[in-house]
């Protein structure tokens, strides 16, 4: 076997709740990668999981030494993204991240400044934009069903997790809150959809200076509140889009997860974009009632993992990977800009600026290397043929909607 | 306590001064309609024969002593000049909204009217009616806790598909947010206090956009102001919410308003109607009810801001829909606009105080009635 074929060599730092779908997803979904072993500052959960998925068990450094390893999968908490990724590049290991990138803009720049000098790659969750539902929504846009994107609605409203996390601490201080721990989704969705950010323009508070735990242990104890938790910013893209992003632990709402883009033509409801899956929505002009869109591409389950899987396929075959660190850094920028918006009463400019990462290939999403023949990926060409008659018929509906009224 | 029913004199015949004259010519007998000028006397002729009243030259009308305050239903651009000359005229004005176009006009009448010892009232009125004033009371008895944000939405693609002469709403002193965004603007300060800062982005999707009503089928406008806009908005009382206003966009909900409290959530009612419905999400549950209102006016009830004024006026007591009010709104409505075009946070100038809820109102003003109980006293 060729190195070019080799299966790249995974090592997975941090075996915490979100290792398991990961592990999962990894050890089983994709033929290009190995997943060698696994390491957690709590020697105990790293045994764990290596025994659930028959890995080896191993300490950070042994993981960053290993021959085999070429791409470390980092599960940390967000404070030791950064940390952990400097160590694998400096130990000449590939990083991906879970979001964030990194905490702080600067380390996120350090992180992509290392991996480009030492030639290696650097690229970090979320992948729920290469899920089934946001690549639909993607595919619906380029082929023109609602013309140019006019604006957008983005809103993820909910009570926050004291009442049903264990242990909620975390999301109530800076580097989480609504918009590091799931704006994070939206953000990366929207940059994937309509291209970067240019402007935002934020108000924020906090609206309850402290929460109180209702479940769990650690019911009744107060969780000091030292982030903002309630976010509304206008925003801008380069393209001229505007919109406006919400995010919020602060409300009552069954409306938890609106992401809508509106058309020149039409306007699609999009799936949550913390999920891979559906469901879409389409609003023709002059008509009154929403089609839902079936999803008829493949990765519309938790598919966590998928882009470790397209950075791999990205380290094979040389080509650009959908989920580089500078989307990532792109996102990471975005969301600071808001906060400091907020902070500072002022508009801000984003100054990144990021390619739209490339649509998956309804057939053949992590296929141009010449792993194409292990890929397990349920990817048909009966699916890309369903894909086709809906565009087909979305086509045929907007066409008789616009002859009929220009 | 008698008191003569105050006098009031009509300055516009057009379109909307049919219902106002309906409702004030029928509901209130604290309220009568002496007359109705217009400078197409043919209009003002033509209602006055409908509605019974008088029709006069605008000079008769501001000149007649049984005249105590104006409504004036002139087109927006002639607003702040008829108020001023009202003013002049020694009587008190109501005008439809918005007060004026700038704030320097807007300023100046209210400070005409505040040395002659006069009154001004602006519409809309809409947050006097029952749908708005049921959600007051859920707020003031705390149903939903305290205040922690809003949202408000207004989303349509435009009125060139159904309106015949639609090419004003796409100029200055019209667009969404001047045209729309009174009644979210009105009724977010009405129920939850003014507004303190703004921060906005907007945009004019479309540079003509072409007439699909009759009879200008075809014809292009040109647009000349932002027909899309989103908009920060805090309050005083450090509440954050959004504002949204565009006839940019293909949705089915054209309005959808919300006031999120730390006890759970309102489902406000459209804020350009007097009625329902109203839901509310409790704290913890994950289904919205429906809330019965409990306020009289839940029909079109355009015109009881001017009835609240002339019996404010009666009594003595502030009146609800205020030129201060107006002025505050089209404060905001301006900064939103600023903020958009110099890409930067703008502080609000003017406040004003939250209007007093209408209070209980008898069953029987529910339906349109000679007979009305305001504020506990029954008048007529």
């Amino acid at each position: 076997m060729s190195t070019a074929s080799k299966p790249v060599g995974i090592g997975i730092v941090g075996a915490g709740v979100i290792s398991e779908i990961y592990l999962k997803n990894l050890s089983t979904m994709f033929a290009h990668m190995k997943v060698i072993g696994v390491a957690d500052v709590l020697p105990e959960r790293a045994e764990a999981r290596a025994r659930e998925f028959g890995l080896k068990a191993m300490t950070v450094d042994e993981l960053l030494a290993h021959p085999e390893i070429e791409l470390v999968v980092n599960l940390t908490i967000p404070a030791a993204h950064a940390e952990i990724a400097f160590r694998a590049l400096e130990a000449g290991k590939s990083i991906y991240n879970e979001k964030p990138l990194a905490i702080e803009r600067e380390d996120g720049r350090r992180i992509l400044e290392l991996a480009k000098e030492k030639g290696l790659r650097a690229g970090s969750s979320p992948d729920t934009f290469l899920g089934g539902g946001l690549q639909m929504v993607r595919k619906l846009l380029d082929e023109g069903v609602i013309g140019a994107p006019v604006a957008v609605n983005a809103a993820l409203r909910n009570h926050g997790m004291e009442h049903w996390h264990p242990d909620p601490f975390f999301f109530f201080q800076p580097g989480a809150g609504p918009l590091f721990d799931v704006g994070v989704y939206y953000v990366t969705a929207l940059t994937s959809l309509l291209g970067p950010f240019s402007k935002v323009a934020a108000m924020a508070r906090a609206s309850f200076p402290e929460r109180t735990i209702t479940n769990g242990p650690k019911n009744g104890e107060k969780v000091p509140v030292t982030t903002p938790t309630h976010i509304v910013s206008a925003i801008e893209f380069e393209s001229g889009v505007i919109g406006t992003l919400t995010a919020s632990f602060d409300v009552w709402e069954t409306d938890y997860a609106t992401l809508v883009i509106y058309g020149e033509k039409g306007t699609i409801r999009c799936p949550d974009p913390n999920m891979f899956g559906g469901p879409i929505y389409l609003l023709l002009k002059d008509e009154t009632k929403w089609h839902e869109i079936p999803v008829e591409l493949p990765n519309t389950e938790n598919s966590r993992g998928l882009g470790a899987a397209d950075l791999a396929r990205a380290i094979r075959d040389g080509g650009p990977s959908r989920v580089d660190g500078e989307l990532g850094y792109h996102v990471l920028d975005v969301m600071h800009a808001v906060l400091e918006s907020a902070e500072r009463g002022e508009d801000v400019a984003v100054e990144s600026r990021v390619e739209r990462p490339a649509p998956m290939d309804a057939t053949a999403a992590l296929s141009r290397s010449d792993l194409d023949h292990a890929l397990r990926l349920k990817t048909t060409e009966r699916l890309e043929r369903a894909a086709e008659s809906i565009y087909r018929d979305v086509k045929k509906m907007v066409k008789e909607k616009t002859s009929h009224h220009d | 306590m008698t008191t003569r029913p105050t006098g009031i004199g009509v300055i516009g015949a057009g379109f909307i001064s049919g219902i106002y004259l309906t409702n004030l010519t029928t509901r209130w007998e604290h309220v009568r309609v002496v007359g109705i000028a217009d400078l197409v006397p043919e209009r003002a002729q033509a209602r006055a024969a409908e509605f019974g009243i008088a029709a006069l030259t605008i000079a008769e009308l501001l000149a007649h002593p049984g005249i105590d305050i104006v409504l004036n239903l002139t087109i927006p651009a002639a607003h702040a000049d008829v108020c001023e000359q009202v003013i002049a005229a020694g009587k008190s004005v109501y005008t439809e909204k918005p007060l004026a176009l700038s704030r320097d006009q807007g300023r100046h009448v209210l400070d005409a009217a505040h040395e002659r010892g006069l009154q001004v009232g602006c519409a809309p009125d809409t947050f006097l009616g029952a749908g708005l004033q049921t959600v007051r009371r859920l707020l003031d008895e705390g149903i939903v806790g305290e205040p922690v944000a809003f949202r408000a939405r207004m989303t349509t693609h435009g009125h060139e598909s159904w309106h015949p002469d639609p090419a004003f709403y796409y100029q200055p002193g019209a667009g969404p947010m001047l045209d729309m965004g009174p009644y979210y603007i009105t009724a977010i300060v009405a129920l939850l206090g003014p507004v303190r800062r703004v921060s906005a982005m907007a945009r004019a999707t479309w540079p003509q956009r072409t007439i699909t009503s009759q009879p200008k089928y075809g014809e292009l406008i040109e647009v000349n102001t932002p027909s899309h806009i989103e908009a920060n908005l805090e309050l005083e009382s450090g509440v954050p919410g959004t504002l949204m206003t565009s006839f940019d966009l293909w949705d089915t909900e054209h309005c959808s308003f919300v006031i999120y409290g730390s006890e759970g959530s309102i489902r406000l009612p459209d804020p350009n109607t007097f009625g329902g419905p109203i839901r509310v999400l409790k704290a913890g549950e994950s289904t919205w009810a429906d809330v019965p209102l409990d306020h009289g006016y839940a029909t079109n009830s355009r015109g009881i801001g001017i009835a609240d004024m002339a019996k404010s006026m009666q009594v003595g007591e502030p009146i609800r829909a205020s030129g201060a009010l107006g002025l505050h709104a089209l404060d905001v409505m301006l900064a939103t606009l600023d903020s958009a075009e110099q890409g930067r946070h703008i502080a609000i100038a003017s406040t004003v105080e939250r209007p007093a809820s209408l209070g209980p109102v008898s069953p029987e003003d529910v339906a349109p009635t000679h007979t009305m109980t305001y504020r506990g006293e029954t008048l007529g």
